[in-house]
């Protein structure tokens, strides 16, 4: 039922139960009136009843008194006396007719055998009226004989019976005007009572369904706006509220599906930026392998050229040097075939010369060997790398060159010691790898490691234990190795140029700048693999290679 | 009202219009008519009578009284000898009770002797006080105190 209906309806039921009420007030006030009137009716002849027994007692009165009279005169003593005497007698008959007319239907019996025995007596009075005084004779008879015994039975058993009767009815018209008046009264009030109740109910019972209907709807109506678009309202019926619960939930229907719509949308779009970000992550890297490759050939071709030059003299420098050395020992000892014939002074003299020369020779000699190496090096970095790629197990392979890197820095240095943590996934699978450059690789990174943990060992003393950690990872499409040292850690300033050939941090004549750089060009390049750093200041630092699986697409 | 008044100062006054009186010395006899069921009277219930305590003879038979009107001898006797009142005591007593609704009837005033023979003959239960010596044989006197009248020691004298 809609709401205009039904309150429609509620005010209709309001209007029918003010009309009952109305009909109520209107049927009591009528039945009060009824009730006074019968009260009235029997009052009035109560008092007619009286009156025409006063009247009565009174002409009975004045006739007694008068039968006691001789007197040889009319009654009154002319007509005049006799017309008031009539007088009297049809002024009771009148009233009698007052009362007959005012009678019930069930007394009027009663009235008629009275006003019949009035109309007796009314004649006989008017005989001894009549004859009084002038018949005495008759008069005196006619009131003994018949006036009499009629005012007896009019007076002592008519009208008591009469004013009997009357009085009943009046107490019962009294009786009946109370009972009405309370019946009434109670009536009025009880219906009064019933339509207020009903109102009260129709009104509790119209404004909760509208108030929980609207507090369905306000709820509802919370929750979609605060985004709950799946949320439904739920009202039964068939009314305005339903209606509006239905565009409610046709609406948060739409939304939801809009915002869903819109989801995706945003869900594509970020996709499309994710694959953009991608594509351009990967512009920029392809251009820093690039530029580094431009950087690396530049300098390459120009090391190339430069040790290809120093190559040759340093050769020199290196094989005289040599045959220097072996001239001096040859020249000592043709010195100590000749040892008789030389003064003891100048033999000493010569000695300390020759002494002074080979050491001379042998720094040369050693010198020119270490830049041979950085030649040989640097001749080996511009070449490139090559060799034949093989499955390979890298587990082995990094233990190894990680162990081999601490013994060498133990050999040149009887007091380094670091602890080796490893941590390497058995499951790890084989890549296919060039073993003699992914070795370099691997011993390059090992060696640096080795190198800030002591030197920061030398720093703080015996209260640091140097660590390198090193681990492997099987992913799902690359392999991965992490080497890590716990020392001083790799500044964010510089951590760009790492890779960058002859950058170095170690004091001059301890590295060449070109361990890592070639490391780059190794994984990088050569392997379709990536490197990159981790640090911490003061904490750690940690490379991370890695290497693609055989059959997955290159990183 | 004004009626009632004026007849009750004709009443009043109607005791100096007396009428015929009997001739002192004779007896004054009770006479009723002849359906009064009644043959001798005591003097308390001649009282009665007289005073209106006794208005029926028999339950369906009034007792209507004649009395003389004033100044007539009978009526003398009998409120000297049986009531003991004066005129006006009499006339005031009976008013008294009509007033009061004591009686529905009061004695009827006869001018004669001969009206109150008419009377007894034509109204049932009337009772009248004539001199005896003018009572007729026909009419029905009532001992009194089992006397008639002439007898020695009637009261009504």
């Amino acid at each position: 039922m809609t709401i205009r209906r039904r309150l429609l309806l509620s005010f209709l039921l309001i209007l029918v139960l003010f009309a009952v009420n109305l009909v109520i007030f209107y049927w009591s006030n009528q039945k009060r009136q009824t009730s006074v009137e019968a009260l009235r009716r029997a009052i009035s002849r109560q008092i007619l009843i009286s009156g025409v027994n006063q009247n009565l007692n009174d002409i009975q009165k004045q006739v007694t008194l008068l039968s006691e009279i001789t007197t040889e005169t009319p009654a009154g003593g002319d007509a005049a006396g006799v017309a008031q005497f009539k007088a009297q007698l049809e002024k009771v008959e009148n009233q009698i007719g007052e009362l007959q007319s005012l009678s019930e239907p069930e007394t009027r019996k009663n009235i008629e055998a009275f006003a019949d025995a009035y109309r007796k007596l009314s004649a006989s009075w008017r005989i001894f009226y009549e004859n009084f005084g002038i018949n005495q004779t008759k008069a005196i008879t006619e009131l003994a004989v018949r006036a009499e015994p009629l005012t007896q039975e009019v007076l002592q058993t008519r009208l008591p019976q009469l004013q009997a009767d009357e009085n009943a009815r009046v107490d019962s018209a009294s009786v009946n005007f109370y009972q009405v008046a309370r019946l009434t009264n109670r009536i009025t009030l009880m219906i009064f009572a019933i339509s207020a109740a009903v109102a009260v109910g129709v009104a509790v019972i119209v404004s909760e369904q509208l108030t929980r209907g609207l507090t369905r709807l306000k709820v509802g109506a919370a929750l979609i706006g605060s985004g709950d678009f799946g949320h439904r309202i739920e009202l039964t019926g068939n009314d305005e509220l339903t209606e509006l619960a239905k565009a409610f939930n046709e609406m948060s229907a739409k939304l939801y599906r809009a915002r869903h719509e819109l989801t995706l949308a945003n869900e594509q779009e970020r996709m499309k930026s994710e694959q953009l970000e991608t594509v351009v992550d990967q512009l920029r890297k392809a251009q820093d392998q690039l530029v580094v490759q431009q950087k690396l050939a530049s300098l390459g071709s120009l090391t190339a050229g430069i040790a290809h030059e120093i190559k040759n003299p340093l050769n020199f420098v290196t094989n005289f040097s040599e045959v220097s050395a072996g001239l001096v020992d040859e020249l000592r000892n043709s010195i100590k075939e000749q040892n008789e014939r030389i003064d003891p002074k100048d033999r000493q003299y010569i000695e300390d010369i020759l002494r002074d020369l080979h050491q001379n020779v042998s720094k040369i000699q050693e010198h020119g060997k270490r830049a041979d190496g950085i030649v040989r090096n640097m001749l080996m970095h511009s070449r490139g790398h090559g060799g034949e790629r093989q499955m390979t197990n890298l587990n082995p392979l990094v233990s190894e060159y990680v162990k081999l890197a601490y013994h060498g820095m133990r050999a040149q240095n009887t007091n380094f010691n670091v602890a080796i943590q490893e941590d390497l996934d058995s499951t790890l699978e084989p890549v296919k790898v060039v073993v003699h450059d992914i070795s370099r690789v691997f011993l390059n990174i090992a060696n640096n490691a080795c190198y800030a943990a002591y030197e920061k060992k030398k720093r703080l003393g015996d209260g640091f234990s140097p660590t390198i950690s090193v681990s492997t990872r099987n992913l799902s499409s690359a392999v991965e190795i992490r080497i890590k040292d716990n020392g001083d850690g790799i500044p964010e300033s510089i951590r760009p140029r790492l890779f960058e050939p002859f950058f170095t941090t170690k004091p001059t004549g301890s590295g060449t700048g070109l361990g890592l750089s070639m490391s780059y060009e190794i994984i990088v390049q050569q392997h379709n693999g990536a490197i990159r750093v981790e640090s911490e200041i003061g904490q750690y630092a940690e490379f991370v290679i890695m290497l693609p699986k055989p059959n997955s697409k290159a990183t | 009202m004004k009626a009632f008044g004026i007849t009750l100062i004709i009443v009043l006054i109607s005791g100096s219009i007396a009428g015929w009186t009997a001739p002192a010395g004779s007896d004054i006899a009770v006479v009723v008519s002849r359906d009064v069921p009644i043959d001798d009277l005591s003097f308390s219930e001649l009282r009665k009578i007289l005073l209106g305590d006794r208005q029926y003879w028999s339950s369906n038979l009034r007792v209507t009284l004649l009395i003389r009107a004033p100044a007539a001898r009978e009526r003398e006797v009998i409120l000297r000898n049986v009531l003991e009142m004066t005129e006006a005591q009499y006339r005031q007593y009976w008013i008294g009770k009509v007033f009061r609704a004591e009686s529905s009837s009061a004695p009827k005033s006869i001018a004669t002797n001969e009206m109150a023979f008419s009377l007894l003959n034509s109204i049932p239960g009337s009772i009248a006080f004539v001199d005896a010596s003018q009572v007729p044989k026909d009419l029905k006197v009532v001992r009194l105190g089992g006397l008639l009248p002439g007898a020695k020691g009637y009261p009504l004298n």
